[in-house]
């Protein structure tokens, strides 16, 4: 090749014409002829690059194992590995000593370190020739923090404006013998740390995987979406009101691209809470993705139905806003020792379109909760429905996707000019119960609310998030000493993960 | 070959008709020297993705790799740090290799490594007129760093958030310049009974036996001097003598032995992990609680002094324990029996001060089906891991443990009825190892009761309980 190159270069040169020839026409052309050779040597090189490396590189896909885990209820894809293993770092300053077998008895064998949107280690089977079943092993601490600043456009509302640590937490998250993956996640925003998720998923077909643990119920996208990737800030009152949380359980979910499932058995008492009755909880949910395979434009387009089923115990829904106000008390008196004792059943059906930077995304859920004994009226049943709208649109183009991060086409830099992405969105929401509940006059059995939000996202770690909301109760609302028709909100929050 | 290169093309430059009639560069000689450079660049390039290709080393195996700390100079180690690497030893860990250490035993000068355990319970009561609820639950989710400084200085700090809240388990410094003598202090577990000192990893059964859980035999906060000489190791402790990461509420200190004698360790045979070991405690409380509680935490009896509803106003004065253990793993079979004693002095009730007297004891017999070593206190590594693909069907392994609690007879009479002294289990087990890192265990407890027992308004005079766990740690 070297050879090849210097003949090319002698030929051009010796055809050269003498200075009394010369001409700028022809020294033009024998330039030209140079960098034509340079660009067939710049294609030989990239052949030999891509046969070296073979299939490529997908731990850059962003479809890490941990990053789906931690995306909440959504299956779990086995392991994307290297495609090569990884060169060892030599023997300076912390490199792994190559041969010294004492060293790797008494301190383990090399693994590597990668970045992944976040810090990870993995440690490759050099004996195993499918690249996608490289990574033995891998484990990969994470974190979020979100800061909020909430405030109540309405002088006279009684809530305080205030700074508040939405969410803080910890998480570890991996994966063992390749299809053993795991997240423990901690969370400190409140008083006493709690557990998030804390599950153990075996997954060695994508079709029946089996997890067991605390996590989220396959219940409604918006409540799977982890709180990372949501559209707004505070998801709609559905989720507070009908408890949809993470449970304790086991569930049975697969991926067959076109489709998913979940299919659990759970306390139904709330996130790592023991159950207070015999009985167990039933939810199942059947998502279509059929455009998924064609992995086109609409690709992440879902249409999923759900269903929960179970029996449970002092169950009285809460009716709250997004900044926390009670809307809406249902007095209880207990029977029996037993403020309500009957059945619970959820029904949900979803529409998820994100086309390119369009996403629209609406759901409808319906809950019935058997016999609640409510103060002065006795035994009653208790229905409420709730359904919302969100249309969203990226400014600065990027795609959305579901349930993942939104990666800005350039990061926000002021010394370099990126301004990261911009997107605008907006929602609309509708709850109504049993009316027979507001007749005491203490609450709405209906709201509306209308919400709008300015998403800044920095880079695919940060955002920086407005949203206005204003709530409209059909009847008035006692919220501390005075009586309230609606509530204006606005919500700021600085968002950080890895 | 570059500089070859180079002279050859100079060469050319110089006789060439730039080179005659001008010193100063055209542009098209500055374009002609920029093709030069790159077509330099490149050759060099292919030839070392060929010698890539043909399994030779590349002419320059920097280009193979990012520069390390050192090679990319002192202002970035000072701003940054020195390299260090990662390594798997059944977990990941970091480590920081001392380059002047010749022994590569000792060449790790630092390591950390995180670590987590989360265990997922399913707990049903068999019997339907049971009170307790049938219920799943996360019985431990730790995570941990635990690491060595400076070759020799060994650290753990571990917390643990199944009960909604964060609780502090290990946390202990330790001093390791001397094996036979080592210092640890910190909230650490108590030198007693070798079931409490295993790691609840390893247990044999889902739940320990009932009689450590009345003697609160737990983590404390103290320190402690403890070695290992092979044949035999001790330690020596001095603690608050309350429960786990507790403040002590007097001056007295509660001072523990511990010896166990290993005499088959150093043949490092078939019979390397037997052990015989006795240990002792003594100390004073207040208001020390003796609570008795079965697998499916039913209440038994519950000496909460000064407690609403509590027949014990009071509880000042000593308490002594005592343990006897008997360890025998051989291969797939293990044995594990103790033997643990309690005395509490000064607990009032009414007009009367009572020495309570507790004692217990237990049996287990274990035996791996698929005929992997037990071992004391680590994991079962199966000769072949669960994986349906390739057809391993993990290490398979079954377990039977009878147990006995006996307290004080009075405590009947301080109750006046509902409450029992006495209680025999029997505990059956099936532990399914599907990895060194999986466990699935599942239980079968069934206790008898020597006096019918009122709990949430039912009486009972035994009960029956399953246990399912599912156990990851990494």
């Amino acid at each position: 090749m070297r050879r090849a190159a210097l003949a090319a270069i002698a030929l051009v040169w010796l055809a050269a014409p003498s200075p009394g020839e010369e001409a700028e026409g022809d020294a033009r052309k024998r330039l030209e002829a140079l960098e034509r050779r340079l660009a067939e040597q710049e294609k030989e090189i990239e052949a030999l690059k891509a046969d070296r490396e073979g299939a490529p590189d997908r731990r850059r896909d962003g479809a890490s194992v941990e990053a789906q885990a931690r995306g909440g209820g959504a299956p779990l894809a086995p392991e994307q590995a290297p495609a090569q293993k990884p060169p060892a770092t030599g023997g300076l300053h912390g490199g792994f000593p190559r041969g010294e077998e004492e060293f790797e008895k008494k301190f383990g064998k090399e693994a590597v370190i990668t970045w992944d949107q976040g810090f990870g280690f993995r440690y490759v089977d050099p004996d195993e020739p499918d690249p996608g079943r490289r990574v033995l092993f891998s484990l990969r601490p994470g974190g979020m923090i979100q800061v909020d600043g909430r405030s109540f456009t309405d002088a006279d509302h009684p809530g305080d404006d205030t700074f508040l640590m939405r969410r803080a937490r910890l998480l570890l998250t991996g994966t063992f013998y390749r299809s053993f993956d795991f997240v423990v996640e901690g969370e400190f925003a409140e008083t006493n740390a709690q557990i998030r998720d804390a599950f153990l998923n075996a997954s060695f077909t994508k079709y029946a995987q089996v997890r067991g643990g605390n996590f989220k119920v396959p219940i409604l996208r918006e409540q799977i979406t982890s709180d990372k990737y949501l559209d707004f800030l505070e998801r709609p009152l559905a989720t507070g009101v009908m408890a949809l949380d993470r449970e304790l359980g086991f569930m049975l979910h697969g991926d067959a691209d076109f489709a998913n499932y979940q299919a659990m058995i759970a306390n139904g008492t709330g996130p790592n809470a023991r159950d207070n009755n015999d009985d167990k909880e039933f939810l199942g949910r059947l998502a279509l993705t059929p455009f998924k395979p064609a992995r086109g434009l609409l690709r992440d387009v879902e249409i999923a139905g759900s269903y929960s089923y179970g029996h449970t115990r002092d169950f009285v829904p809460v009716f709250r806003t997004y900044a926390g106000t009670t809307f809406l008390t249902i007095p209880t008196t207990a029977v029996n020792g037993a403020t309500q004792k009957g059945y619970r059943q959820r029904t949900g059906a979803e529409l998820t379109i994100p086309v390119g930077p369009f996403k629209a995304q609406a759901e409808w859920i319906q809950m019935r909760v058997e016999d609640v004994n409510r103060t002065g009226a006795g035994a009653g049943d208790v229905t409420v429905t709730d359904w919302y709208v969100d249309l969203m649109y990226m400014v600065t183009g990027e795609a959305r996707g579901v349930n993942r991060r939104a990666v800005p086409e350039t990061s926000f830099d002021p010394l370099d000019g990126g301004w990261g992405a911009f997107e605008v969105g907006l929602r609309f929401e509708h709850l109504d119960t049993n009316e027979a509940l507001s007749a005491s006059g203490d609450g709405t059995d209906e709201v509306n609310i209308g919400a709008v939000a300015l998403n800044w996202y920095w880079n695919p770690l940060m955002k920086l998030a407005v949203n206005v909301y204003r709530a409209w109760f059909d009847e008035t609302v006692t919220a501390g000493d005075e009586r309230i028709e609606n509530e204006d909100v606005i919500i700021v929050r600085w968002q950080l993960e890895f | 070959m570059q500089r070859v290169m180079r002279a050859a093309v100079a060469l050319a430059i110089a006789l060439g008709p730039a080179g005659a009639v001008a010193q100063e560069k055209t542009p098209g000689e500055e374009r002609l020297e920029a093709l030069e450079r790159r077509l330099a660049e490149q050759e060099e390039e292919i030839e070392a993705l060929k010698a890539r290709e043909a399994g030779q080393p590349a002419p320059d195996a920097k280009a193979d790799r990012p520069a390390s700390a050192a090679e990319r100079g002192e202002k970035f180690e000072k701003t940054f740090g020195f390299d260090a690497l990662a390594t798997w030893q059944e977990g990941f860990w970091l480590r920081y290799v001392d380059e002047s250490e010749p022994d590569p035993e000792k060449r790790v000068l630092h390591s950390l490594r995180l670590s987590t355990r989360v265990q997922s319970d399913f707990r049903l009561f068999a019997e339907d007129d049971h009170p307790g609820d049938s219920t799943f639950l996360i019985r431990r989710a730790r995570l941990a760093f635990t690491g060595t400084f400076y070759h020799h200085i060994d650290f753990s700090a571990e917390v643990d958030f199944a009960a909604n809240e964060a609780d502090l388990k290990d946390a202990w410094v330790q001093l390791s310049y001397f094996k036979p003598a080592m210092l640890r202090a910190g909230n650490l577990r108590v030198p007693m009974s070798r079931e409490a000192l295993t790691s609840s990893r390893y247990i044999n059964f889902i739940e320990r036996p009932m009689i450590i859980g009345l003697l609160a035999i737990d983590r404390e906060i103290g320190a402690q001097v403890h070695g290992d000489l092979g044949f035999a190791n001790y330690q020596i402790a001095l603690t608050n003598g309350n429960p786990v990461n507790s403040r002590d509420n007097n001056d007295d200190k509660d001072g523990w032995v511990r010896l166990a004698l290993t005499p088959f360790k150093p043949g490092k045979g078939l019979l390397g992990d037997v052990e015989v070991a006795a240990s002792y405690n003594y100390g004073h409380t207040n208001g020390f609680r003796q609570r008795l509680r079965t697998y499916g935490e039913t209440v038994l009896f519950d000496v909460n002094p000064g407690a609403t509803g509590n027949p014990f106003s009071d509880q000042t004065g000593t308490r002594q324990r005592a343990g006897a253990e008997v360890t025998l793993p051989i291969g797939p079979f293990k044995a594990q029996g103790e033997f643990l004693y309690q005395r509490v002095e000064g607990n009032q009730v009414g007009p009367d001060d009572l020495a309570l007297d507790y004692h217990g004891w237990y049996v287990d017999l274990l035996y791996m089906l698929t005929g992997e070593s037990m071992g004391t206190a680590k994991r079962v590594i199966p000769k072949k891991n669960f994986d349906p693909g390739e057809g391993g069907l993990g290490a398979w392994g079954l377990g039977v443990r009878f147990e006995q609690v006996q307290a004080e007879e009075a405590l009947r009479g301080a109750f006046g009825g509902g409450r029992t002294d006495e209680v025999n289990a029997l505990t059956a087990g099936l532990n399914w190892y599907l990895n060194p890192n999986t466990r699935v265990m599942l239980n079968y407890y069934r206790a008898w009761f020597d006096e019918t027992i009122a709990t949430g308004g039912e009486t009972l005079d035994n009960e029956d309980v399953v246990l399912l766990r599912l156990q990851f740690e990494f």
